[in-house]
């Protein structure tokens, strides 16, 4: 019996033999991004601007409805730009009328007011360095200093947000 | 709302509507109230038929402003088709009076003592007309003379789309 227990205590320490292994854990840093909202999060927003006939072209400015867009941009880790394409006209499919008939005011202050200039690349807001998220509110208005054919002009504006 | 690499950016559209409904400025006259033509002829220019020019009133300013497409003017009176009358039952025909425009483009229709006539006015630039002028009143006394009076009647011009 004395022999059996030492076969059995030698076969032990060698079918349960105790090693050491090394795992590197490397956490790399997440790659830049940027994100950006512009009105309602889930549909595109449009923004309607409904005359009077009494005042179709007399330069009464008309604002449009929403008068309460949200602009959000926001990028990691920071300095981005804004920018916007408004190079394709509004049209009633015959007549058009040029984006550079409609500018905005800015609620907050945070963008800058403006107006579209008709390019395709307009800068909204020039990168800061220290900038990581913006906020502001917009309200459009056409200008309707020109009399032009009666219908229903519709288009639409590209805002893009990156890091240069 | 979008969200992507920095290299590439997000854009986000913002859709846009412009309502610019039909709409007719008509105007011939004075800008408010109704204007008075008045011719006064003399004795001779009615023995003889001869055209009286207006003694006050003559030169009347017409504006047309439209974004919906081509205009017609129609002619109208309150005479109900028997003419300009003296109170009594003696008329002259709406027909003697004629306006000729200053300049060409917009022109006025014949008055008439039935009304009804027309004067379809080109469009200046795609749908849009935007015409001024002045017409210019003129009396032809008829050959038969008309009994002595006053005679007074109400001509209306209305601009339509056809």
């Amino acid at each position: 019996m004395k022999i059996k227990f030492f076969i059995i205590a030698f076969l032990i320490v060698f079918i349960s033999p105790i090693a050491h292994g090394k795992i590197t854990f490397v956490v790399w840093k997440a790659p830049p991004e940027v994100s950006i909202q512009v009105g309602a999060t889930t549909v595109v927003t449009t923004v309607t601007h409904d005359l009077p006939a009494s005042q179709v072209g007399d330069g009464t400015p008309i604002t449009g409805t929403p008068d309460d867009v949200v602009i959000e941009a926001s990028a990691r880790p920071t300095g981005f730009i804004i920018t916007v394409d408004s190079s394709t006209p509004l049209t009633n499919g015959t007549h058009t009328i040029p984006f550079t008939d409609i500018s905005w005011t800015a609620k907050k202050g945070d963008l800058p007011s403006g107006r579209f200039n008709g390019s395709s690349t307009q800068v909204i807001l020039q990168p800061n360095p220290s900038m990581q998220r913006v906020k502001d509110r917009f309200t459009f208005i056409y200008d309707n200093t020109r009399v032009v054919p009666y219908g229903t002009y519709t288009g639409s504006v590209t805002y893009t947000v990156s890091v240069p | 709302a979008a969200a992507g690499p920095a290299g590439t950016g997000a854009s986000a559209d913002l859709n846009f509507q412009i309502v610019i409904p039909s709409f007719i400025y008509f105007r011939v006259g004075s800008v408010s109230g109704v204007d008075t033509v008045d011719f006064q002829p003399t004795v001779n220019d009615v023995a003889t038929g001869a055209v009286t020019n207006a003694t006050s009133g003559g030169t009347v300013d017409v504006v047309l402003l439209s974004n919906a497409g081509q205009i017609t003017i129609e002619e109208a009176n309150d005479g109900g088709g028997t003419g300009l009358d003296d109170g009594g039952t003696n008329y002259i025909p709406w027909g003697q009076i004629v306006a000729t425009p200053n300049s060409a483009g917009l022109d006025p229709p014949q008055l008439s003592d039935a009304g009804g006539n027309t004067s379809v006015i080109a469009v200046t630039s795609g749908n849009i007309t935007a015409k001024s002028t002045q017409w210019i009143y003129v009396y032809n006394n008829p050959a038969t003379p008309p009994a002595s009076g006053t005679y007074t009647g109400t001509a209306t011009y209305t601009a339509s789309i056809p």
